[in-house]
């Protein structure tokens, strides 16, 4: 159960979890285009980029008003590299969560996981997310995640600021920026423009390997396997495949008068400049 | 047959919701909120294909903040019991329809492509991996999910749809307000409506080489807009410039990338613009696999002379 407001001990310090998922490098990825297939062999795997953003912010939240920051990881093994270069970049400890029922689950799934893992956590002010992750980029698991917690979810914060128990978020929204407030504890997500990832330092990368890494799995959550993963999940993925392209692909080389005049005719011809 | 229900913060995109539930042959309400009198939202969705426009005004729904926005639509929903539920794929649309979908505990589709109907559920694309690949989705019974927005036409006509006005609405109590809002200056760049754009990426070197840019757009009477690089990384151009999939879906008649090398990232962005035009030094980027013209060069180069040459033709 989350904790009521004003049940926190000002002096206690700031607990801040921030959720990242491990995902494969989308810009390194080969493309079979020709027979319509991706190629994920050997592929190359990082923190989403915009959950580095949410784990920079969460450090620099602690650099100013104290804490102590747990990141947590839903994901496959070798997520523990990942989970190692969040604590270099300034999470205090981790908690790796990897079982083989929660594979292939829908974004609903694996909220439903983090909830638990918070729920485990137990104590907490604050809870960070990015808007999305560069994969899949649904954007789902900040808001669940707070509607199974019951927390209130600031979202596409470009500007967050604590001072006691009141949070307030910078909320960079379509038509402006809205500036809210409300107590925490509250789920907030990120903007990509919140903040720059630092890279962590060699002395940090090396005692990112002294910090406490757990790793937890279905029966320490005691979650039963049938309410999750693939098992559970209301929206599966039934294929993949390559997008075509049905543009022209007119390519004028040589020397730039030259390339700028065929293409300004181009244009001309197409009408698509008047 | 349970039908559609529809919500959107923009009325006019509600109308786009409104033809993709005519589409799919199904019953289309519509979803209104506020803290107000809602008849102006009420008759601008009083169009062709709607049987019915829920209401609820209420003095929590003033921001429309997450929380009773999400209350409201769970006590519109199960009242219709629908099948599928719509919301625009813009911010507020995407931070409800999860929310909402986590407490009906049905199925969440965000940015759905080409939505159709299958046995039990939806079906839709969606891209991922930054745009690399296109996973066919489907749900597995009800389901949520938000449409990408200018995918379909705005409904129109002038019909009489049933108006029910909900008064029981309780929000649950909550914890956030909101202390203000700066609203985008007027004037202000509107990329996504523009007929027009011309989009810098990396292949520029610095913050005022941007100008060559500038000249370009002003002959083309074109708006500037840019890759994520520039607007969120480097910050040389306001993030509501940024085309991309964690920027702005944009459609014009021209796009121009110049320096943009196509991150898959980007081309969900722009892909939909009717004419592409790359310019880049490195021949092997993915940008030349989704132009319609290219040249393979220096931007520096290229630009002042493409500028040169269309303000001559084009009279400027």
């Amino acid at each position: 159960m989350t904790q009521q407001p004003g049940t926190k001990e000002k002096k206690n310090p700031l607990e801040i979890i921030v959720c990242f998922k491990h995902v494969i490098d989308e810009t390194e990825l080969r493309i079979d285009r020709a027979n319509n297939k991706i190629n994920f062999e050997g592929a190359k795997t990082k923190i989403s980029d915009d959950d580095k953003n949410a784990i920079e912010e969460a450090v620099r939240i602690k650099e100013k008003n104290g804490g102590i920051i747990t990141v947590v990881c839903v994901g496959p093994a070798d997520a523990k590299k990942s989970t190692k270069e969040a604590l270099a970049m300034g999470c205090d400890r981790a908690r790796l969560i990897v079982d083989p029922s929660f594979q292939d689950g829908d974004a609903l799934s694996t909220a439903y996981i983090l909830s638990q893992v918070v729920k485990k956590i137990g104590k907490f002010d604050l809870i960070l997310t990015s808007t999305g992750t560069t994969d899949s980029y649904t954007g789902i698991v900040g808001p669940a995640l707070a509607e199974y917690l019951d927390l209130p979810q600031l979202t596409y914060a470009s500007k967050i600021t604590i001072s006691g128990n009141k949070l307030t978020v910078d909320r960079a929204l379509d038509d402006g920026i809205e500036t809210v407030e409300c107590e925490i504890p509250a789920l907030v997500t990120v903007s990509r423009e919140i903040n720059q990832p630092r890279f962590p330092t060699l002395i940090q990368i090396m005692s990112a390997g002294k910090k406490e890494l757990l790793e937890w799995n279905a029966q320490t959550l005691g979650i039963n396997p049938s309410v999750v993963g693939k098992a559970d999940s209301k929206v599966e993925v039934k294929s993949l495949s390559v997008p075509k392209s049905a543009r022209k692909k007119v390519i004028f080389e040589g020397k730039p008068e030259d390339a700028a005049k065929q293409l300004a005719e181009a244009l001309l011809k197409e009408g698509a400049v008047k | 047959m349970a039908g559609v229900l529809v919500y959107s913060d923009s009325s006019d995109s509600a109308l786009e919701l409104v033809t993709l539930g005519s589409k799919l042959g199904r019953e289309v309400s519509v979803v209104v909120l506020g803290s107000e009198d809602l008849s102006d939202q009420t008759k601008k969705v009083s169009v062709n294909g709607v049987s019915t426009v829920y209401q609820i005004s209420s003095d929590a729904l003033s921001n429309l903040l997450a929380g009773p926005t999400v209350d409201a639509l769970e006590s519109v929903y199960s009242r219709v019991s629908p099948d599928y539920m719509f919301f625009s794929s813009t911010k507020k649309g995407k931070e409800l329809a999860p929310r909402l979908a986590a407490r009906l505990k049905i199925g969440c589709i965000t940015d759905a492509m080409k939505p159709e109907l299958n046995e039990n559920g939806i079906t839709a694309e969606r891209l991922v991996l930054g745009g690399n690949a296109i996973a066919t989705v489907a749900s597995r019974g009800p389901a949520v999910a938000t449409i990408p927005l200018r995918a379909f036409e705005r409904a129109s006509g002038n019909a009489s749809p049933n108006v029910i006005k909900i008064e029981d609405f309780q929000p649950r109590p909550t914890r956030t307000i909101v202390l203000g809002r700066k609203e985008k200056q007027k004037g202000q760049v509107n990329i996504k409506d523009a007929e027009i754009i011309v989009s810098a990426g990396r292949g520029f070197k610095k913050k005022e080489d941007l100008a060559i840019l500038e000249e370009l757009a002003k002959v083309l009477n074109a708006v500037v807009g840019a890759s994520r690089p520039l607007t969120s990384d480097l910050g040389w151009l306001p993030e509501d410039r940024q085309v991309g999939l964690s920027g702005t879906t944009v459609k014009p008649k021209l796009y121009i990338a110049v320096g943009i090398s196509g991150q898959i990232q980007h081309l969900t962005g722009m892909r939909e613009s009717k004419l592409v035009v790359a310019i880049n030094t490195d021949k092997n980027a993915p940008i030349f696999q989704e132009c319609d013209y290219g040249i393979v060069g220096d931007l520096y180069a290229i630009i002042p002379e493409l500028t040169k040459d269309l303000k001559l033709q084009l009279g400027r």
